[in-house]
């Protein structure tokens, strides 16, 4: 009892403790997120990093006005914010205080579903319903209407209804209409609405199927099939150099675009969000694609990743997270204004000094001010050095100031082929300045060299006790196959006449060959240079590697025999052993060769590598074919055949070796149940 | 050709050989006079800097070092693509002309003369080939040949500017090169073939040879080594000298130096900045790229036991 008393008390204590942790706890994770940020790492991969914006502000009415339904939003950069309040036909200004500043278009506006505020506070409204964009001036008077374009254009039978707009510096509005494929409708203020054209249409993707599909199916089955009509896109923003960023959902590689003036896109791919709902231009040659889940996207003019965070809410009505976005923004100092329809809210994002940090370097980076923007990027890396996309910048402004050691290692960090190779070049020729000459000098030297000795032993015989020496280790019986090895690598069809006829077949010879092969494997996966590496850096596997190697051979070897033997092939284990080993001298010989060459080669002069890889597995596969053939005395139909066949019965090998390991681990699950039991029931 | 043995009968001895030189003069001198001194002058001219007008100043290696270091056009396009168009244009060509070849001498005499002319043909004419032929078919606009059939086919949807992109330039130029590599190679392999011994094919016949391929790889190419070598190295030797193809398509400097060969680089240098001594350099490697290549070839198809 008195135990038990004192138990009671010591858990009490230590109840209290942890409530006191906790509590503390509490206070110092106030700042936690209900979202987790990721980034996109060197190899392309998504890695959690630090919070890059934090949940700020929720915005739910400006003064007394609540928002129903609203479809866009658009800040300011003195913060106004302008938000297009769909279901009470009207658009709201206010502030992030939640004040109102003033409300336009009631009574005028039907549907607005887009609004965009120019430098001069001209309101452009896209109103779907009203089948026109309007304009008005910045104390709410309407200035302009703009309905459906008389140009023919346009398409007569197509109707107009905007949904999105952005204008530019020279008042040039490009609207996104609902069900109209052809692009966003491009018009000019000139003469009440001239009708310019259409501007960065999609393309529709075609397939290889439906390239086939339409080169062999006739007119009226082609008619038939269901017409591949390009998307439109769903939402734009516009920067302030006038290039205009564009989102189209369905669009499987191409989601963001970003077109310059003639409708270019200026990204490669990008593909991370699905369904895109809204995109903003960012104040650092950024953009922000905003996920109708609620995630973020911020992209580099690049289109590279830089941030993802946010997400969808489900119920627990957690600050930051969303349910319906339907428009996004960001104001001058780099808040991001979230609109959900869904919940009637204006979510406001706050970046962290660590994003700020980013912001400043990518900003001075961009105008060219290399050695200052390395001073955040040194900021950011103390924060996290394993941002990949901080050393990839690091890297290029060393380049650009010329440090290219330090941008070699920055580079080597991010994973950044295309810094690396460029430093490396760098790094190479000052070498060959340096040193081009002495170089020469010694190679020369040393085939001077070769050929003086080779002279004297002519006349004076100086290598004949070394020449002796490998003379007789010639005789030896490894050795003669060995060296037979590269007789076999020149004259494959003599060579196997060799193995078949002539005992050439052993098991030492290949064995050693096959250890090397495997040391060469190794090494060259692992140790090659940085731009030839296929597998991630600090990363080892060579268990399983060996394991390959030696299981790939084996099944080769045995289902080879397996099939040479009932289709009256003459090999035996031994030599088809002795023919498969032989057949990988090619690579042993060369391998060297792209060892040196990976290390002193930059991304120009790649070519080289993949052409001794082309000549290494063509010589291979050659040596390997023709050793089956000749060996077992096959026909070239004959051949085609066994090879089929051996593949076929690897297959069959692996699948049966794989059933019964499942068995096997049936059989073992139910032993080990049962001794359980066994246990479980004498135990008592 | 001049293979000088030591004669070692008395005649030549006692004549003092001066016959023999005789004969050989006039070959002697022509051989000397446009191929031997050339080749001194261009060596010694790559050690200089000369602009054709004023005398040459000697600089030593300065050439070759900034060729090797400093020249980014020539290590980052000229030598890639050089390689790459003489591996596909010499390699491709050789199998291909070796292979064309021998089925054209499996017809009889007449139609092999006409399909061997035509093949010929292309090695002669590709200057109006040029511009009868390929200019149109990669025509940049939609009347273009190529373009035209790939919109007909609904794989393309807008024209693709052919001859000015740099991604399609190069494999544009190793067509090309391909269709005209049927040069002398061709014909000597055409003749290496015909000349091969019918009772060697009768006596592979008796011993149980069945097929045309066997034919082929056991008595046709080891009669045929010396043409073989000799067309072997024509076409390494035609694959690096050629040039002619991308200055006809596209003019010289190609568009992003994306066809630039060797032989481009030099004219570059040599005709229009008039860098003679640089030009000279760049050609010198070239003879040196080329002898590389030549001997490579050598060793792989003679045999030296």
């Amino acid at each position: 009892m008195r135990m038990n008393k004192r138990l009671i008390r010591l858990s009490a204590i230590f109840l209290a403790c942890i409530m006191i942790v906790l509590g503390t706890g509490v206070l110092t994770t106030y700042a936690k997120t209900p979202y987790k940020t990721y980034t996109e790492d060197g190899y392309g991969y998504i890695r959690e990093t630090q919070t890059a914006y934090l949940a700020y502000e929720t915005i739910v009415k400006f003064g007394d006005r609540f928002f129903k339904n609203p479809s866009d939003i658009c800040v300011t950069d003195d913060g106004e914010i302008y938000v297009a309040d769909t279901g009470n036909a009207r658009i709201v200004v206010g502030n992030l205080q939640s004040e109102e500043i003033k409300t336009v278009g009631e009574g005028t506006l039907v549907t607005p579903k887009g609004v965009f505020v120019t430098e001069n506070k001209h309101i452009y409204v896209a109103d779907r319903d009203a089948e026109a964009v309007f304009e008005f001036a910045p104390d709410g008077t309407l200035l302009n209407t703009y309905g459906k374009p008389s140009s023919p254009l346009y398409g007569d039978d197509l109707s107009f209804l905007p949904i999105k707009i952005v204008v530019n510096d020279a008042g040039i509005m490009y609207v996104v209409c609902e069900s109209n494929t052809n692009g966003i409708v491009e018009i000019s203020p000139s003469d009440g609405g001239t009708f310019l054209g259409y501007f960065g249409t999609n393309f529709a993707s075609s397939s290889l199927k439906t390239i086939i599909y339409r080169a062999i199916l006739t007119d009226e089955q082609r008619a038939k099939m269901v017409s591949n009509i390009p998307s439109t896109p769903d939402n734009m923003a516009i920067d302030d150099k006038g290039l205009i960023y564009t989102i189209t959902r369905g669009d499987e590689e191409h989601t963001l675009k970003r077109l310059n003036i003639a409708g270019k896109n200026l990204i490669d791919k990008t593909d991370w969000s699905d369904i895109p709902a809204a995109v903003a231009a960012g104040n650092h040659d950024n953009v922000y694609v905003a996920d109708q889940q609620g995630y973020i996207y911020e992209y580099n003019k690049e289109g590279e990743l830089i941030f993802v965070f946010g997400g969808l809410d489900d119920g627990t009505q957690r600050v930051g997270l969303s349910t319906m976005v339907t428009g996004v923004a960001v104001d001058g100092s780099d808040r991001i204004y979230m609109l959900d329809s869904d919940k009637c809210q204006i979510q406001v994002y706050e970046p962290t000094e660590f994003t700020n940090l980013l912001h400043q370097a990518l900003y001075l980076y961009s105008k060219g001010r290399y050695t200052e923007s390395k001073e955040p990027l040194t900021q950011v890396l103390a924060m996290n050095s394993m941002f990949d996309y901080a050393n990839k910048a690091m890297g290029r402004a060393y380049f650009q100031e010329e440090n290219y050691e330090m941008a070699l290692k920055y580079a080597r960090l991010a994973k950044d082929y295309e810094g690396y190779s460029d430093a490396y070049w760098e790094v190479r020729n000052l070498w060959l300045k340096r040193n081009l000459v002495p170089f020469l000098l010694i190679v020369v030297g040393l085939y001077v060299l070769v050929k003086v000795m080779k002279l004297l032993d002519k006349k004076k015989g100086i290598l004949a006790k070394p020449k002796a020496f490998f003379a007789k280790l010639g005789q030896k019986k490894v050795f003669a196959n060995l060296s037979y090895a590269k007789y076999y690598m020149k004259h494959p069809i003599d060579g196997s006449y060799g193995i078949a006829r002539e005992g050439r077949a052993s098991w030492a010879a290949p064995t050693i060959l096959l250890v090397i092969f495997i040391a060469e494997f190794v090494i060259n996966k692992y140790l090659c240079g940085f731009l030839q590496k296929t597998i991630r850096e600090g990363r080892y596997e060579i268990v399983s590697d060996i394991g390959i190697v030696v299981i790939v051979m084996a099944a080769l070897t045995a289902c080879n025999y397996l099939v040479c033997t009932i289709n009256e092939g003459e090999g035996t284990v031994k030599k088809i052993y002795t023919y498969f080993c032989y057949s990988l001298m090619p690579y042993i010989c060369l391998t060297p060769v792209i060892f040196v060459l990976s290390h002193v080669l930059t991304n120009n002069e790649q070519f080289l590598i993949t052409l001794v890889q082309i000549v290494i597995v063509v010589w291979v596969a050659v040596l390997g074919i023709l050793g089956i053939k000749e060996v077992n005395n096959y026909t070239p139909g004959e051949t085609f055949k066994i090879i089929c066949l051996t593949v076929f019965t690897i297959l069959i090998m692996a699948l049966l070796i794989f059933i019964v390991y499942v068995l096997w681990a049936q059989v073992f699950e139910f032993l080990s149940a049962l001794v359980g039991e066994v246990v479980y029931r004498i135990g008592y | 050709m001049s293979k000088e043995k030591k004669p070692k009968n008395k005649i030549a001895k006692r004549e003092n050989n001066k016959h023999g030189y005789m004969f050989v003069a006039p070959y002697a001198i022509v051989f000397a006079v446009f191929i031997l001194i050339p080749v001194v002058l261009a060596v010694v001219l790559s050690f200089t800097n000369f602009n054709a007008i004023e005398w040459p100043s000697w600089v030593g290696f300065l050439n070759y070092i900034t060729l090797l270091t400093s020249d980014e056009v020539f290590m980052q396009h000229v030598l890639p693509n050089t390689v790459v168009y003489a591996v596909a244009v010499g390699v491709g060509g050789y199998v291909l002309s070796f292979i064309l070849a021998w089925a054209l001498c499996n017809l009889t005499r007449i139609p092999r003369t006409i399909f061997a002319l035509i093949l010929y043909s292309p090695s002669m004419t590709t200057g109006v080939a040029m511009t009868v032929l390929w200019k149109v078919i990669f025509s940049g606009d939609q009347t273009g040949l190529l373009n035209s059939w790939l919109m007909n086919l609904g794989i393309i949807n807008e024209p693709i500017i052919w001859l000015v992109s740099e991604k399609y330039l190069l494999p544009i130029v190793i067509v090309i090169g391909l269709w005209s590599s049927m040069g002398i190679g061709f014909l000597s392999m055409i003749a290496g073939i015909l000349n091969s011994d019918e009772s060697l094919y009768e006596a592979a016949a008796i011993d149980g040879v069945k097929n045309r391929f066997q034919e082929m790889i056991y008595i046709t190419i080891p009669q045929m080594k010396p043409q073989m070598l000799f067309a072997a190295v024509m076409a390494i030797v035609g694959a690096f000298q050629n040039g002619l193809i991308s200055t006809l398509l596209t003019g010289n400097p190609s568009p992003g130096y994306a066809a630039q060969l060797i032989v481009n680089h030099i004219e570059d240098y040599g005709f229009i900045r008039y860098e003679m001594g640089y030009a000279a350099a760049v050609s010198v490697v070239l003879l040196l790229i080329v002898q590389i290549f030549s001997k490579a070839a050598n060793s792989l198809l003679t045999e030296k036991e």
